[in-house]
């Protein structure tokens, strides 16, 4: 390779990850000019410096999932009580229809409810025969026209009763999981809470150790800073003593000197 | 490889599966997203990672059965976990509580909590956690894509591929923030005197 490779494939081939030519084609080109491949060098030592920083230890915790239950939507319920009550409502008419012996016949031009007892005819009104068999057939497709809606609202109300009896039924199941954890479960989670009792612990000796080991260190660099100033106070307390005695001995030299010299003068006159 | 085998088990209605495939990836997602706020003290990075990873775990429980690659379940949990540090760490920005543990901090109290056990002898141990020590300081003073591009290569490993399919940007872009990542780490610990042979003393 005469050209210089870009940094994105001096990366890749850092860490193998370049095609074999591509490989072969980098460290061709790094051979031939050093200062690149010192480098690359460089960043390959940063990445052994980066290796010491180790992984911390963690302990994973167990995950307790309830027992998959149909998820009800809000909406879902919602409709499912409005129907709920109204099904209820028409039930209970029923019921008090099928108690009350409940009647309702069209016939001879009038509309005739009983509960119960026979009925009696309205002498006022007197159809005729034509108009009354008109009259009848309405009255019979009215009948089976109720009787067909009754059929059919008592199968949507059966049908109600079973999804909200399922419905009750799944909440209870998932509940009583939610409650009851398997004995595998129990285990890890007891392992679980073992091992992060442990760590806690260890992690408060740790810390107490730390602070000891930081309180000792701060107790000895203060001493000894303090031993140090000490002795530097001392040594200059030495030294300034020391001068002052070296000026002293000077001056006494010089005064003996210059006395020597003023006797021998005198001697010399006197000779 | 493993984990494709487990989200299989799972898509079958194996509940066990589940905590067998968080427990397979928990301790790396806690230490990604722990080196992920190495800027923050060690007691709030501990906080914030295992936030993280309740989070993600969470979401990855809701969203399995949503993942159209198996194949691509990696990039997956580690583009989720992404997004929660980010996350944690701009609420982090807002909330700027001084905390107790803070203050110890800055009193230079409580240092480090350290789980791992002690294999090669206490002084070892100690001239090894100070050289992590070191080099997480020294993470937290380059830029932060570049941190998150070289902590998914050098501590996940994680292709450069699976780095640009989590963080969503090319490859040739992972690439170039993992270049200069490790120029910055290098020029930090330069300044700082730090070379592989001082960090190296702890071995």
């Amino acid at each position: 390779m005469e050209t210089k490779p870009t940094k994105e494939m001096l990366i890749s081939f850092l860490y193998g990850e370049l095609e074999e030519v591509q490989m072969r084609e980098v460290k061709a080109y790094l051979e031939k000019h050093p200062e690149e491949a010192l480098e690359l060098e460089e960043l390959s030592g940063t990445r052994e410096d980066l290796s010491k920083l180790e992984d911390k230890e963690v302990v994973a915790p167990v995950f307790i999932q309830p027992k998959q239950a149909k998820v009800i939507d809000g909406r879902f319920t919602q409709s499912l009580i409005k129907w709920g009550v109204a099904a209820s409502i028409i039930g209970l008419l029923m019921t008090g229809a099928w108690f009350s012996n409940l009647k309702v016949e069209y016939g001879s031009k009038s509309l005739n409810i009983s509960f119960g007892g026979d009925k009696v005819a309205d002498p006022a009104y007197q159809a005729t025969d034509e108009t009354g068999e008109q009259w009848k057939i309405i009255q019979d497709s009215m009948e089976s026209m109720f009787a067909r809606r009754n059929d059919s609202l008592m199968r949507h109300l059966t049908s109600l009763e079973g999804e909200l009896k399922n419905i009750r039924q799944s909440q209870l199941r998932q509940r009583k999981a939610s409650q009851e954890l398997s004995d595998s479960q129990i285990a890890a989670l007891r392992e679980t809470i073992r091992e992060e009792n442990y760590r806690s612990m260890v992690n408060t000796i740790s810390l107490a150790n730390q602070q000891q080991r930081d309180y000792a260190e701060n107790l000895f660099t203060e001493l000894a800073d303090y031993v140090e100033g000490q002795r530097k106070l001392d040594l200059e307390m030495l030294e300034v003593a020391f001068n002052e005695m070296a000026e002293r001995n000077n001056l006494k030299q010089q005064e003996t000197d210059y006395l020597l010299a003023q006797l021998i003068n005198t001697i010399q006159e006197e000779e | 490889m493993i984990s494709e085998h487990y989200i299989q088990r799972i898509s079958n209605g194996d509940e066990q599966a589940f905590n067998e495939l968080v427990q397979l990836w928990y301790k790396r997602i806690y230490n990604y997203a722990w080196k992920y706020f190495s800027k923050h003290s060690e007691f709030d990075a501990h906080t914030m990672a295992s936030e993280v990873c309740q989070k993600t775990f969470i979401t990855v429980h809701k969203k399995l059965p949503q993942l159209q690659e198996i194949k691509k379940f990696k990039s997956w949990l580690y583009r989720i976990a992404t997004n929660y540090c980010n996350e944690e760490d701009r609420k982090k920005k807002r909330r700027k509580i001084l905390s107790l543990q803070s203050f110890q901090q800055e009193e230079g109290g409580v240092k480090a909590l350290d789980w791992k056990a002690t294999e090669r002898g206490p002084e070892a141990d100690m001239q090894r956690k100070e050289a992590g020590k070191l080099v997480r300081m020294a993470l937290k003073e380059i830029n932060q894509d570049q941190r998150t591009v070289l902590i998914m290569k050098e501590y996940e490993g994680l292709t450069f591929r699976e780095i640009a399919e989590t963080l969503d940007i090319s490859e040739n872009t992972a690439k170039s923030r993992m270049y200069y990542g490790l120029k910055a780490m290098r020029k930090v610990l330069d300044k700082w005197n730090i070379n592989e042979e001082s960090v190296s003393y702890g071995n």
